[in-house]
Order: structure tokens, then C-alpha cells, then sequence
């Protein structure tokens, strides 16, 4: 009976417990960092001839920690880090489609980061050369990053050639090639790329994206109706609104709002950019200070 | 019906085996992993039939391994050192018949043990697939090879524990040593890769390549008979591929065991 | 006929430890047991009794001289065709029941189906194990490990039997049945080659003993002729009236051993006896036991190792008074 009762006792107290740590807010946790691994070798050398399964795990951390960081805990993941460990992965298993997939859906709007993932991607297609998706995704990351059409063209093709029955490719290729609508064809990449995805914080990231995108478009065609009413391109986004031609400027997923830049094109205040540093460096400055 | 006594000690080595209660819940255990193979593959975002063939391969050639490997200790180590071998050795049979027997034993055994596995594995692969819409086929011929391949893997390390338990007079050194052997027949090839690629030359001192060059002609090359790739991404198998391992392994099993009952033969059984 | 065992200048000696010193366990035995013989092997512990038997079954070398089964070379698996062995700590597989563990010694010999399933049936009721015949043998005692051991060494009717200490671990039942077992296979005329502690077995089985006194051949022959050495002395139990004192009278100057009420023991030589005798009856006793003085085992090997001091080591059990 006292046992019961102190069994009792102690049970209320650890649901008080569990109840206070929502309250607490995350404050009881440690901080998350994404791991570096040891050098692809040693990592085969540990795998005991599971290289397949060790590069599985890798990604499977990989996505974890994403979504933890970015989804639960609103925190910068750590690009660098998490792009190290795909590469790693990848060197164990080059075939691992879900790294290719996942570095593209999470480093292709990072301007810095686009190098390195063509680099990636490039390893990807030598293993995979009958995957469509490396070749489609290198041709996006040339044409709206590193703005070379004629890479991306040749890319696309190749991505064509290997999927004929996909209508995606011919839109997009005109879009690219004849219209020269960028943001068009951002818009109709991010849409395919979204559709095949299911993890939900990748797809948190890239509806945002999208959100973006689908209003930049908006604004640049109210742009383009100004202008050819005006004869004149619109000095502030607010003149759209005093014109008529839109009602109210659409609010920047991420947190700022649409301007125009030097060139007079619409800009979101994404900071995505600066999200590539090296987290390793920073922290050792932090120390050194 | 009368056995040659070689077969009759391997019929009673594999019985041994099956009543071995380590060796029982390391089958329970495997028989869970793969049930999870469900769980662990709906986390792919791309790829989830390769990465549940990859995780249930993977989890066939860990347990394989690690039930030959207690099973060496139980049944071949433990045995010795127990004197239980006396009662055999007592008889008019040579040491020759007796280690081959216990060897006969445990191949039976992990056949035994990577045939279950693989089943509850393709049952498990077979769920999973239910579930998934446009997969691919599952390659369920390289699927068997690779099967194969883990056997041959446990095999040869069965054989390695026959070779120390011949030589050393403790239950438990043979079993590390294995383990060792394990670690290092794994790694031989990777690490002969990356020397030959040229991407340590400047680190790596001379005796080292040395000493990984020696390794890789002692210690069996156990990447060889991973055939785990073509079962996952359903690439074509080159039969050459196969026909070496198979060769290999053969050969260096039964170089294997002449030294082992070689050595056998000259050994006080105290 | 050939002998069933011979050795000849039979040595071992063990390396020890890291520094690989040399235990000298046994050197230049020679023996010969003919066929049909109960040989009694006997010696303290750690004397070779064991490293003996385990030379002679092949089980290991030896370092120096040779030993053979019926002519043939021991560490030839031949050798052991007509041989059962029982060994000093018997270990077997204990997942398997005493039947099928039968069965598999049974088909290692290359017997018949029919004739292992008819051994088993009669030696595990020999042994009283029937009732155990299918439970594994993982949980059985020592003693019925033991006996399990002895079927086990029976199993192929064998023509030579080698059993180390087949005494040990067993309840004075078993003891019993393993001293009738013993004789009934003399009769049959079978070699029976068996070490021991147990000096009333030794006496009452045995045609000729060997003693080991640290891996040193002392004695082979007669045990009679071991234990009473020809002019031996005698014990002499009595019974007398109440009233008797030891101290008066013809027994006076022996040596009393025991007395309890009116029983009296004294050691007395051979040449006393019928002037003892005539005066016990004057006195109104009567004789109660007239035995020849045993030596006792420990003596005997003190005697044979060339010691007078007792040595603190425990050796041979003595024989019950
Ligand atoms: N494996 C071994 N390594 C080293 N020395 C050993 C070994 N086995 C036996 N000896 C030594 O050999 C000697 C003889 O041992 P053995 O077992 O033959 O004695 P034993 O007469 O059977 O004694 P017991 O009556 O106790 O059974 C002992 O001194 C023992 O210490
Ligand atoms: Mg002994």
C-alpha cells in the first residue's frame, strides 16, 4: 500500500515534470549542432562493409537535424556542416539520391553554395547517369544562379532526353530560352521540385520559396503593365498601388518587404546568402574574442 | 545409414547451434531489424525500396556475422577449452575428422541462419514495396548473390576461428582475434583504394604502404564478396565479379583449415 | 598376445607461463598390462596419473618415449578402436540428452543403428540414468554425470577400458556398481586399466597396481605385496572383563591403539600371537578381530618417495580403520 502510494506520488511528480519542460520552451535542451564526420575512408573503415547503410545514416541525421533546426527550433542550420557531411555520404555511396535531392532542395537558392553543389551534383550523375533529376537540377542551378544558359540548356536536354514523356521539360526550356522570363521558369522548377517531396520541412523551406517567387512574378508583371501605360518603369513599388493596378503590395515570406535593386528588378530581403559561412570559423572567433 | 563420423559431428555441431540461446535471440533480434526495415525506410525522401534493400542487407550480414562469430566461440572455442572435446577426441576418429566436422557443422549452421534472415528480409522488402507506388523491380537475383556473398563472408571467418581456437588455449582470444580479422579483411580493399588514388602519398610514410600492401595479401579481402550495390540499385552483375569471389573465398577457406588441422594435429588437449 | 598397453620410457613434462618452465609431469614409465588384467593406477595428486592416461588416448604428446594400445602407436585414432576411455572431469555436450549423446558416440564409432539403440537401452539401466535418458544433460549432478560417463566408455564393448578415477563424484551405490561393473568385465576378459584414490578398491579389484610418486614409476607388482611386506606386524582386538587393566598381564608391553569400554586394540607381531592368544582366554577375554597391520597408502609412498616427514600436502585417503 505505501509502495502504491509512493509509486503514485512519484508518477504525478514526473507528469508535472513533462508538463513543465513544455512550458520551459526548449530552454532545457542542449544546443544542436550537426556533426563533422570523420573522412570517408574511416567511415567505410567503421561501416564494416556497410558503406550503403553508413551514407543512409549520414543523410538520415542530415534530415533530422534539418528539421529540428529549422522547422521546430527556428535556429540558422548549419550549411557548411551539413554540406560536408552530404559530400561524406555521398563518397560512401555516390548512388544516394536522397543527398543529391536534399542538397539541391536546401543549398540552390545559396548563391556562395552553388559551386560545390554542382560539384556534388556532377558526382551524382557520373553514378546515376540515367537519373533525370541530377542533370535538370544542375541545368536550374546554372541558368538562375550562375547565369549561363547555354550549360543550362545542354543540361536540360540531357534531363530531357532521359525522361521524353515529361511536358515540364518543354515549358521550362521555352521559358528559359525564347521568353526569358526568369522568374517564370523559377516558378515552374520550384513547383516540379516541390511536387516529388516529402519531407515536410524541406517542403516548409521551399513553399516559401515559392511564395516568393509567385510574388515577385506578381509584382514584376504589375511592373510591366505600369510601364507600358506609363511608358516609364514605376519609381516605388507604391506607385503599382496609386496607378490602380494592384491592391496592396504581397507581404515577403521572409520577414522584410519587396523592393527594387540597382538594376530596378523585385528583390525579396532574404538573407540566404550569408547564411553559407563557415560556422566553425565563426565560433572559434567568438572564443578568440 | 551410416554417416562418415565427419558428418555426424557436423549434425550434432548444428544441433548444438540451434540450441544455443545467444544464437536464438540474435535470430529474435534480426527478426525485429527487419520488421523495422518498414520504419527506417519511410524516412528516404527518394529512395525508400533502396534504402530498405540496403538496411535489411546490411542487417542480414551484421547478424550473419555475428551469430558465426558467437557460434565459433560456443561451439569451437568453448568446446576446446572445456574439455567436452575429449569425449569425441576420445574416440577412434583423427583431429583431421573432428575440426573438419565442427567445421561442417558451422557452415550448415550459417547457411541455416543467412537462408532465415534473407526470407524474413524479402518478406520485409515485400511489405515494403505494398506500400510504395511506380518502385522499381526489386533485383532479386543480385538480392540472392549478395546472400551469397555474406555466407562466404561467414564462412571464411569461421574457418579464421577454427585457425586460432587450433592454435591458442583460451576460449575468448580466438573470438577477438576474428573480430580483427573481421575489422581489418574489411577495410583492406578501401584503404588499398585511397593509398593507390594517390591521396595520402604525401602523409603516408613508406612502411605504411607497405604494411596495407602485406595486410592486403594476408588478411582476406572481404569487399570482394560485397555484392550489396547491384542488390540495392539492381545493377548488372558482372559474373566475373561472382566467379572471383566465389574462388577466392574457396581457396583461402581451405588454406584455411589444412593450416588449422595441421596445427590441430600437434596440439596437447589439456 | 600382445599386451594391451605398453609404454616404454613414457615422458612428459609441461611448459609453464611466460617463461616457458618445465614441469616435469612424468618420466620413463614403463608398464605392461596384459590382456585380460585389472591394473590399479595409483599415486598423489598431481603425481601423472591423468598426463599418463591422456598419453595413452592420443590426447597428448608425449615428450619423450613411446606408448602402445594392442601394438598399436597411441596417438593413432586406430588405437582407440577397441578402447573406452573415461576421463577425469567427463564433459559433454549438455545440450544434448544422455540418448542422444549415446547415439552420437555410437555413430562416430561406425556401429549399428541397431546395436547403439540396444547399448543405450542396457547401459543407462545399468547405470540407473533410464529414468534421465531424455533430459539434457546440462542439468544433471556430477554423479550422474559421472555414471553417464561410464555408459559412455562401455557403449562399443569395448575390449580395453581406461577409466581415470571412475570413482569419483559417486554415492556408495554407484561405487558399488562400478566395482561390480569392473568385475563382471574381468570375467568377460576384458582389460580394465583404471587410476584411483580409493585404496579398499584398489584391494579388492585390482591383479597388479602401479604407484606414480611424482612422475616417478616406484612400484609395479602385487598390491598385497605393496601393503603387507613379508614379517608385518598385526592388530589385535579383545574383549575383557571389567575389571582388566592393560597395564597388568601379558599384553602389557604392546602398544594400545584404542580401547573403548571394555574393547581393547593393540599391535603386536606376528611371533606373539599364540602366547597373546593363550592369555587373553586366562584373563577371561575373548578375541574379537586378528588382522594383519596394513600399511597405509601414505606411508607407502612416504616409504616409496624416500621421506619420513610427513608433508603437508594431502595425499592419499586413508583407508577407513
Ligand atoms: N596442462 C598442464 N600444464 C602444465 N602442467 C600440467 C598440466 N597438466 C598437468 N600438469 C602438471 O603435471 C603434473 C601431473 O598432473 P596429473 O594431472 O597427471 O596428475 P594426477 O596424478 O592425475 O593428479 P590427480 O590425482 O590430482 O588427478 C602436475 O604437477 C601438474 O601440475
Ligand atoms: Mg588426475
Amino acid at each position: 500500500m505505501k509502495r502504491l502510494l509512493l509509486g503514485l506520488g512519484l508518477a504525478g511528480l514526473l507528469a508535472w515534470l513533462i508538463a513543465l519542460h513544455s512550458n520551459l520552451g526548449g530552454k532545457t535542451m542542449a544546443p544542436l549542432r550537426f556533426p563533422t564526420y570523420p573522412p570517408a575512408l574511416a567511415l567505410e573503415m567503421m561501416a564494416l562493409g556497410n558503406k550503403e547503410l553508413a551514407s543512409t545514416l549520414i543523410f538520415y541525421n542530415a534530415q533530422f537535424y534539418f528539421g529540428e533546426k529549422y522547422a521546430w527550433r527556428k535556429e540558422e542550420p548549419e550549411y557548411q556542416r551539413l554540406f560536408a557531411g552530404l559530400d561524406k555520404a555521398t563518397d560512401l555511396d555516390p548512388r544516394n539520391m536522397d543527398c543529391y535531392y536534399f542538397a539541391q532542395g536546401l543549398f540552390s537558392d545559396i548563391k556562395p553554395a552553388i559551386p560545390v553543389l554542382n560539384r556534388l551534383l556532377k558526382k551524382g550523375l557520373e553514378s546515376r547517369p540515367t537519373d533525370w533529376y541530377l542533370p535538370f537540377f544542375l541545368s536550374a542551378n546554372y541558368y538562375f544562379q550562375l547565369k549561363d544558359p547555354v550549360t543550362a540548356a545542354h543540361y536540360l536536354q540531357k534531363a530531357a532526353a532521359l525522361n521524353p514523356d515529361n511536358a515540364l521539360f518543354a515549358s521550362l526550356s521555352a521559358r528559359m530560352l525564347y521568353q526569358g522570363n526568369q522568374t517564370e521558369a523559377a516558378v515552374l522548377y520550384l513547383r516540379a521540385f516541390i511536387k516529388e517531396t516529402n519531407n515536410p520541412s524541406v517542403q516548409k523551406l521551399l513553399l516559401k520559396r515559392l511564395y516568393a517567387l509567385e510574388a515577385i512574378h506578381y509584382l514584376e508583371q504589375a511592373v510591366a503593365t505600369f510601364t507600358t501605360q506609363h511608358n516609364r518603369p514605376p519609381r516605388t513599388l507604391a506607385e503599382l498601388i496609386h496607378a490602380g493596378i494592384i491592391k496592396k503590395i504581397p507581404a515577403d515570406p521572409y520577414g522584410g518587404t519587396f523592393e527594387f535593386d540597382a538594376t530596378g528588378r523585385v528583390v525579396t530581403t532574404s538573407k540566404l546568402a550569408e547564411a553559407w559561412k563557415d560556422h566553425d570559423k565563426r565560433d572559434h572567433n567568438q572564443q578568440a574574442q | 545409414m551410416a554417416l562418415h563420423p565427419t558428418f555426424m559431428i557436423g549434425y550434432y555441431t548444428f544441433k548444438g547451434g540451434l540450441r544455443d540461446r545467444l544464437v536464438q535471440s540474435l535470430l529474435l533480434t534480426g527478426l525485429f531489424f527487419l520488421l523495422s526495415t518498414l520504419v527506417f525506410s519511410s524516412f528516404s525522401m527518394r529512395q525508400p525500396l533502396e534504402v530498405a534493400i540496403n538496411y535489411s542487407l546490411a542487417t542480414v550480414q551484421i547478424l550473419t556475422i555475428l551469430v558465426t562469430l558467437f557460434l565459433g566461440l560456443n561451439l569451437l572455442s568453448r568446446e576446446i577449452e572445456s574439455r567436452a572435446g575429449y569425449l569425441v577426441m576420445g574416440q577412434p576418429i583423427s583431429r583431421t575428422v573432428y575440426l573438419l566436422g565442427k567445421f561442417c557443422g558451422l557452415c550448415l549452421l550459417s547457411l541455416l541462419v543467412v537462408s532465415f534472415l534473407g526470407l524474413c528480409a524479402a518478406g520485409g522488402l515485400l511489405l515494403v514495396k505494398l506500400g510504395l507506388k511506380d518502385t522499381p523491380a526489386i533485383a532479386w537475383g543480385n538480392f540472392f548473390v549478395a546472400h551469397i556473398g555474406i555466407w562466404m563472408i561467414s564462412l571464411l571467418l569461421g574457418a579464421v576461428t577454427l585457425l586460432f581456437t587450433a592454435l591458442a588455449t583460451s576460449a575468448v582470444l580466438p573470438f577477438l582475434m576474428t573480430i580483427g580479422v573481421w575489422f581489418i579483411g574489411q577495410s583492406t580493399q578501401a584503404v588499398k583504394n585511397y593509398l593507390e588514388a594517390g591521396l595520402g602519398e604525401q602523409q603516408m610514410p613508406r612502411f605504411l604502404n607497405w604494411l596495407v600492401t602485406g595486410s592486403f595479401y594476408c588478411f582476406p579481402n572481404l569487399s570482394l564478396f560485397d555484392f550489396k550495390t547491384y542488390a540495392i540499385y539492381g545493377l548488372a552483375l558482372p559474373p566475373l565479379a561472382v566467379g572471383y569471389a566465389m574462388a577466392y573465398g574457396t581457396i583461402y577457406t581451405m588454406i584455411l583449415l589444412v593450416l588449422a588441422t595441421t596445427l590441430f594435429q600437434h596440439r596437447d588437449m589439456t | 598376445m600382445t599386451s594391451a598397453i605398453t609404454t616404454s620410457r613414457l615422458s612428459k613434462s609441461y611448459k609453464k607461463g611466460v617463461r616457458r618452465q618445465q614441469v616435469a609431469a612424468l618420466a620413463n614409465l614403463d608398464i605392461e598390462v596384459q590382456q585380460g588384467e585389472v591394473f590399479g593406477f595409483i599415486g598423489s595428486n598431481g603425481a601423472g596419473k591423468s598426463t599418463t592416461i591422456k598419453i595413452l588416448m592420443g590426447l597428448i604428446k608425449p615428450t619423450d618415449g613411446q606408448a602402445w594400445l594392442f601394438g598399436q602407436q597411441a596417438s593413432a585414432p586406430a588405437a582407440r578402436a577397441r578402447v573406452g576411455y573415461l576421463s577425469e572431469h567427463p564433459h559433454f555436450y549438455d545440450f544434448l540428452t544422455p540418448v542422444e549423446l549415446l547415439r552420437l558416440l555410437g555413430a562416430m564409432r561406425q556401429m549399428p543403428q541397431q546395436d547403439i539403440r540396444q547399448q543405450t537401452e542396457k547401459l543407462l539401466g545399468l547405470v540407473s540414468l533410464s529414468e534421465a535418458a531424455d533430459r539434457k544433460i546440462r542439468g544433471f549432478s556430477k554423479g550422474m554425470v559421472q555414471r553417464l560417463g561410464i555408459a559412455a566408455a562401455l557403449l562399443d564393448d569395448p575390449d580395453l577400458l581406461i577409466l581415470d578415477e571412475p570413482m569419483s563424484g559417486l554415492d556408495p551405490l554407484g561405487r558399488h556398481l562400478v566395482a561390480t561393473i569392473i568385475r563382471d568385465l574381468q570375467q568377460q576378459g576384458k582389460t580394465i586399466f583404471f587410476s584411483t584414490h580409493i585404496i579398499p578398491d584398489i584391494e579388492t579389484l585390482c591383479d597388479r597396481v602401479g604407484i606414480l610418486v611424482r612422475g616417478q614409476q616406484k612400484y609395479v607388482g602385487s598390491i598385497q605385496e605393496a601393503l603387507y611386506p613379508a614379517g608385518n606386524r598385526f592388530e589385535i582386538t579383545v574383549r575383557m572383563p571389567e575389571q582388566w587393566r592393560p597395564e597388568q598381564g601379558i599384553l602389557a608391553p604392546h602398544h594400545l591403539l584404542w580401547h573403548k569400554e571394555s574393547l581393547y586394540k593393540f599391535e603386536i607381531a606376528e611371533t606373539d600371537i599364540s602366547s597373546i592368544a593363550q592369555g587373553v582366554i586366562a584373563s577371561n577375554g575373548s578375541i574379537v578381530t586378528l588382522e594383519p597391520k596394513r600399511r597405509s597408502l601414505e606411508e607407502l609412498f612416504l616409504d616409496l618417495s624416500g621421506h619420513s616427514e610427513p608433508t603437508t600436502e594431502r595425499t592419499l585417503a586413508s583407508p577407513a580403520p
